[in-house]
């Protein structure tokens, strides 16, 4: 069945027209065309297609199209700034040698959002528990530890300045 | 040599902004006009003939453009040895064999008609085990070779034999010896994203190919074969490569799906999209070469490595990749890590009905180190010589060649072997833990550092050039696949050229616009892409140099006069020039042009960007474009002697881990680990970080946890909750990095290949401190809970 | 993957009379994280999913005298940030924390992990080793059955066509009744290989009451009433202890698959059995 959804993404109203069995992922990346969001497994045990719905980071994948209604939607792409200026927390993942292939990175980044608002100051041991529904076959998480302790600190130096 | 700006810090690589802001494009991501889907259909048995393939109901599928087999399109063969082709005919010979492909417009109705597709097969019994495919009377796999000769055993013509010195009376002379049989699983790369491409033909019939690759010019030289296979003969190809998700060595062959792209652009005439799932990643992409080992090493009484003998049993899988030659870097630790003088080392290479398997970090090493480290700790053992301490005694040392014929230039095994020592308080914890489950352990690898001779040329090239604001492109063939390649270039062309990293911007991934570069694999990208970048630079400079001979003083005269015209009380000053200047009195730093021989002077100064313009606009102008082709002194392996200096530098490195065991479930948990490594020179600190971390997190999977499971061909863990890969919160521990620098003349800076080594020599070091911490020494990986507590069991209930 | 409709209802009614037009070709959806996997893998064939994402009824965690009444739709989030669970229902809360990943427990919710009936669903254990009942939705009214006979089978229940799930409702045991839970997987993220739960009162060091249920070692959650009876008014000493070990590794009977063997899943069982014991005395 074909329904038009309405929905709030990245601080715009979004009315979409998609099917019964088509997940949030498939309406992100194929009809809205924002592919920052990516289909690791597609079965929610990579991580890579994590958005917040409502502030809440859940896979996109499995997340029926349906239910996004009424709902708002924070992907990768709403993190921009104006002038295209990143986010502090994609800052911090440049600024400490984080990123590799890059394809973890939207979906990490997201987790970390989601981390970071409800628990400004984690400490090590919360951050990865924050990440661990994100896998990453690069990087060893090192220095995506090192750059959520960072972001921490980016976002508390913005709040001051 | 002068102090370095940028070489050595960590500098934030050009193409993480993108990433993280969800803009960098992958295949995924990538929509062609007109662009079709396609999907495949694989194989339902692991080996059975094909009776016949009804395609008639998928045909009429609304939304269907093509759909085709082995039946009505032209053969395709491909392959290390040909053995393989796109789509099957006769017989199927593994589970993911393609046996049909679907184009639709879209990805939903392409796998529909897949599902509409009914295979007529005759089953054919199976073979699953190399030793029993070895065996007379064992179902045949290919009853005809490459070339269409009849064929009668499972037997890949591709055996590996090296032979230095005499083993056997090494043997008898060795005061102890130790014997063991060793096993690694298939392992998958894993990349989070998954394999795809899109095929289209312009309209002379040339292929354009975006894909992910590792080998665009190999891709290039395979795809050419399949257009002439197809009627093409003398089209060319161009191989595109959009940000990859990784890769790991799974770009390093061409793949079926690939082909079949071709072949389904070729028949509807529009762009084809096949991208794997993730299960087809799983189970149709090759992996890692599983390995059954026997090893026995030899000492005298004071420890001394007197021989070593290797013989491997290898399941070649269903068809032959690039992966049949690992063997060829299996020797090279075989054959030269510690100094061993007599060495035996055999290999045998066996079709099964099993997948084929393909290269993957560390292309053998990682099973070569396996067998090696854990048999050398099991020798020390028996020489009751401490096997740090047994280690140090056979280090490999600088200047010297190995049996295999490799010469040793820089070596910082020592070095790192004592940093382990050091940061482990190896002597206080050694063989004193075991009551508390605790435990110690060190494994050293040996591997190239400056890229390795597989291919007749070893090169990469580079084209460097400079635009009227002094931007700098550097256009390379070789590829960025996450590993860092673009973060090391841009320092060592800005360290070499005398501009700031933020000026370099780096182009790779295209064969028709890119030189030639043979692959980005044995860890070479940075070694011969920033070697070629020197040379290139270097030119630029000599070229720049030039210019400013002629354009510098002028420019600087003509900024004087308009100053004073701006403010009349300037006071010309004396510049104290006399005479013509020559291209040897410049020095380029930081996007400036400036005398030697008066640097701080604030007026003899001219920017890039100033002196390139100078140079462009007049008449019979000129631009600086400058290129370079680096072809390391490395040789090809002899394949008679199995001989020949494969690298042009080697790398070395120790890492160790302390660990805890829970003696009951058989958790592993990492306390500490350190990974100590000769690089040669940090080139970017960031990146280079990254490829050990990186890679010493995948040896920790390769050691405890990954296993690709299968039964009788099928793959029984396609998906990442039962193919488990380290998250983190698996790694809450700290991981201790140890840079040796060497500085060896042969690398860009000093710098020696860094990508595979961190991975290489963790599951001995894992291994090694397992039975340091409970007495138990397990042979096989993974070294997983259920593995290590039944043993543990088992040696209590012996007791 | 293949079409199906998806239908979103706002009250019980509507949500049972959708399943039951529908029947066998319908399934009800919470969280989504099992149902959709197994309809991605070809595990599962549906015509419509009904959602149950909108039924306010479903929802709330309150204590009620006695009794703590969890609504089925309360997702795995919701239950870890519960001061109420927290507190009064440590073995659920410590289940909750270790279920899959954070994006998972997000959405997933107890009713789902429940019907799903997984013999590795790792809130079922802490919540059978006490007095638990389920209150269900029919097409004629509310009806209770106790957790402990809930299970059939891997992946079948009691529940009939048409019936949902309303609240878990579970009957706080004594004030010196502790419940503690183990979960064994193969990394720290993981569908239990084993997992385990006991309900336990001591006097001193002497056994009052217990109950114990294993996980992942039988076709459903499994109640070791064997070595419950073992250790019915013992003192507990490491004689003890290492019987029950044996008994627990006697009385599972786990299969092989993928994750683990029968040999490993039997061998965890009893050290499973023997650390919950361990927690409560705190040894």
């Amino acid at each position: 069945m074909k329904r038009v959804i309405h929905f709030t993404l990245n601080g715009f109203e979004v009315e979409v027209e998609t099917e019964s069995h088509k997940m949030l992922l498939d309406v992100l990346r194929d009809k809205l065309e924002l592919t920052g969001t990516k289909e690791g497994c597609g079965q929610g045990e990579c991580g890579a297609c994590t958005v917040l719905v409502d502030g809440v980071a859940v896979n996109a994948c499995l997340f029926p199209a349906f239910e996004a209604e009424g709902r708002s939607i924070t992907t990768v792409e709403g993190l921009i700034g104006e002038g295209a200026k990143l986010h502090p927390i994609q800052q911090a993942f440049v600024d400490a040698g984080a990123v590799q292939c890059g394809f973890c990175m939207p979906g990490m980044v997201m987790s970390a959002k989601a981390l970071l608002d409800e628990n400004p100051t984690p400490t090590e041991e919360e951050i990865r528990a924050g990440i661990s529904g994100n896998l990453c076959r690069c990087t060893g998480y090192v220095q995506i530890v090192e750059a959520v302790k960072l972001a921490s600190k980016y976002i508390q130096e913005e709040k001051r300045g | 040599m002068r102090d370095l700006s940028f070489v050595g810090r960590p500098i934030p690589r050009p193409d993480a902004a993108d990433k993280v802001a969800g803009k960098a494009i992958y295949i995924h991501d990538l929509k062609r006009p007109g662009m079709l889907y396609g999907k495949i259909k694989y194989s339902e048995y692991a080996h059975a003939r094909i009776l016949h393939i009804d395609t008639s109901k998928a045909e009429r599928l609304l939304g269907v453009r093509a759909v085709i087999t082995a039946y009505n399109t032209p053969e395709v063969r491909f392959g290390f040895i040909r053995d393989n082709v796109a789509l099957k005919k006769g017989k199927v010979r593994q589970f993911r064999d393609e046996v049909a492909a679907v184009a639709a417009i879209d990805p939903e109705i392409a796998q529909e008609a897949i599902d509409l597709i009914r295979v007529e097969y005759e089953e054919l019994p199976g073979v699953f085990d190399p030793e029993e495919a070895l065996k007379e009377g064992a179902p045949i796999i290919h009853e005809m070779d490459p070339r269409g000769r009849p064929k009668a055993d499972n037997i890949v013509p591709v055996p590996w034999r090296f032979v230095a010195g005499d083993v056997e009376e090494a043997k008898r002379k060795a005061r102890y010896i130790a014997e063991d049989e060793l096993q690694t699983p298939p392992i998958s790369h894993a990349c989070l994203g998954t394999a795809g491409c899109i095929a289209e033909f312009d309209l002379q019939m040339n292929l354009i190919i975006h894909t992910k690759t590792q080998i665009p010019f190999l891709a290039q030289n395979d795809f050419n074969r399949a257009l002439a296979q197809m009627g093409l003969k003398g089209k060319n190809t161009r191989v595109i490569v959009p940000t990859l998700g990784g890769a790991f060595g799974s770009g390093l062959d061409t793949h079926g799906y690939e082909y079949i792209a071709i072949l389904l652009a070729y028949k509807t005439g529009r762009p084809v999209k096949i991208v794997l799932s993730r299960e087809e990643e799983f189970k149709t992409l090759s992996p890692r070469q599983p390995t059954r080992t026997k090893i026995t090493q030899g000492c005298d009484e004071n420890g001394r490595l007197l021989f070593r003998e290797v013989r491997m049993l290898l399941d070649n899988g269903a068809y032959t990749s690039w992966g049949a030659t690992t063997p060829s870097v299996m020797m090279l630790p075989i054959s030269s890590i510690y100094r061993v003088p007599n060495v035996f080392y055999e290999t045998k290479l066996v079709y099964t009905n099993n997948t084929y398997c393909q290269a993957m970090r560390g292309y053998g090493n990682p099973q070569a180190a396996w067998a090696i480290e854990t048999n050398l700790d099991h020798l020390a053992e028996e020489a009751g010589i401490d096997p740090m301490e047994f280690r140090l005694i056979n280090k490999n040392i600088p200047n010297d060649i190995s049996p295999m014929g490799l010469h040793i230039t820089t070596c910082g095994m020592e070095e790192c072997l004592k940093a382990v020592k050091q940061r482990l308080n190896w002597d206080e914890k050694r063989g004193k833990q075991r009551n508390k489950a605790r435990g110690v352990g060190v494994a050293c690898l040996f591997h190239v550092g400056g890229s390795g001779r597989v291919y007749r040329s070893d090169g990469t090239g580079v084209i460097l050039k400079i635009d009227d604001f002094g931007y700098v492109t550097v256009v390379t063939g070789a590829i960025e696949m996450g590993q860092g390649l673009v973060g090391a270039l841009i320092v060592a062309t800005a360290e070499a050229l005398g501009v700031t990293p933020d000026r370099v911007m780096v182009i790779t991934g295209d064969t028709a616009t890119c030189p030639w570069d043979v692959g980005t694999h044995a860890s070479r990208g940075a070694f011969t892409a920033c070697n070629a970048a020197i040379m290139a630079a270097e030119k630029a400079r000599a070229k720049i140099f030039e210019i400013a001979s002629e354009h510098f003083l002028n420019r600087v005269k003509y900024r004087l006069e308009q100053q004073k015209k701006k403010d009349p009380n300037f006071e010309m000053p004396d510049l104290g020039i006399k005479g013509q200047l020559q291209p040897e009195d410049f020095d380029m730093r930081e996007n400036v042009l400036f005398l030697k021989s008066d640097p701080g002077n604030k007026y003899l100064r001219v920017t890039l960007d100033e002196l390139v313009r100078e140079a462009h606009f007049k008449e019979q102008g000129t631009m600086i474009v400058t290129e370079a082709f680096y072809d390391p002194c490395n040789q090809m392996i002899d394949t008679r002697t199995c001989r020949g200096n494969l690298s042009a530098t080697y790398i070395f490195g120790a890492q160790g881990a302390e660990v805890e065991v829970d003696l009951e479930t058989g958790h592993v948990k990492i306390l500490k680990y350190v990974a100590a490594h000769d690089v040669g020179r940090v080139i970017n600190r960031h990146t280079i970080l990254g490829q050990i971390y990186g890679g010493a997190v995948q040896g920790m999977g390769y050691a405890l946890c990954e296993e690709y499971k299968s039964e009788k061909g099928r793959m029984l863990n396609p998906n990442f909750l039962d193919y488990k890969i380290l998250s983190a919160n698996d790694l809450n521990f700290p991981m201790e990095v140890k840079l040796v620098e060497t500085i060896d003349e042969a690398g860009p800076f000093g710098a020696k290949g860094v990508g595979e080594p961190g991975l290489v020599a963790v599951a001995p070091a894992i291994a090694n401190a397992i039975y340091d911490a409970t007495g138990v020494r397990i042979t096989s990986l993974p070294i997983n809970p259920e593995k290590l507590a039944l043993a543990i069991r088992k040696k209590r209930n012996s007791k | 993957m293949k079409r199906f409709d998806y239908l979103m209802p706002t009250n019980i009614k509507e949500a049972i009379e959708a399943q039951l037009q529908y029947g066998e070709r319908a399934k009800f959806i919470s969280g989504g994280t099992d149902v959709l996997v197994r309809l991605k893998q070809r595990a599962l064939d549906v015509d419509c999913l009904v959602s149950l994402r909108r039924i306010p009824e479903l929802k709330g965690i309150e204590a009620n005298g006695n009794t703590i009444r969890i609504g089925a739709m309360s997702t795995f989030r919701e239950l870890i940030q519960s001061q109420l669970i927290k507190e009064q229902l440590p073995g659920l809360w410590k289940a909750a924390r270790v279920l899959a990943n954070p994006q998972i427990r997000n959405v997933a919710t107890i009713g789902g992990n429940i019907s799903n009936a997984a013999p590795s669903a790792d809130s079922v254990p802490p919540l059978m080793v006490l007095n638990t009942n389920l209150l269900i939705h029919t097409p004629n009214g509310l009806r209770e059955a106790a957790l402990e006979d809930f299970f059939l089978g891997p992946g079948k229940t009691r529940l009939k066509e048409g019936e949902v799930l309303k609240e878990i409702v579970v009957n706080l045991p004594p004030v010196n009744c502790k419940t503690f839970f183990v979960k064994v997987g193969r990394v720290s993220q993981d569908i239990a290989v084993v997992n385990g739960a006991m309900a336990i009162e001591l006097e001193g060091d002497q056994v009052k009451t217990v109950k114990c249920v294993l996980g992942a070692v039988a076709p459903t959650p499994l109640r070791l009433k064997g070595v419950e009876q073992r250790l019915l008014g013992q003192k507990i000493d490491p004689h003890l202890l290492r019987e029950v070990q044996q008994l627990a590794e006697e009385e599972v009977r786990p299969i092989s698959d993928v994750r683990a063997s029968a040999e490993y899943r039997r061998h965890l069982s009893g050290v499973i059995v023997r650390r919950l014991i361990e927690m409560a005395t705190g040894i």
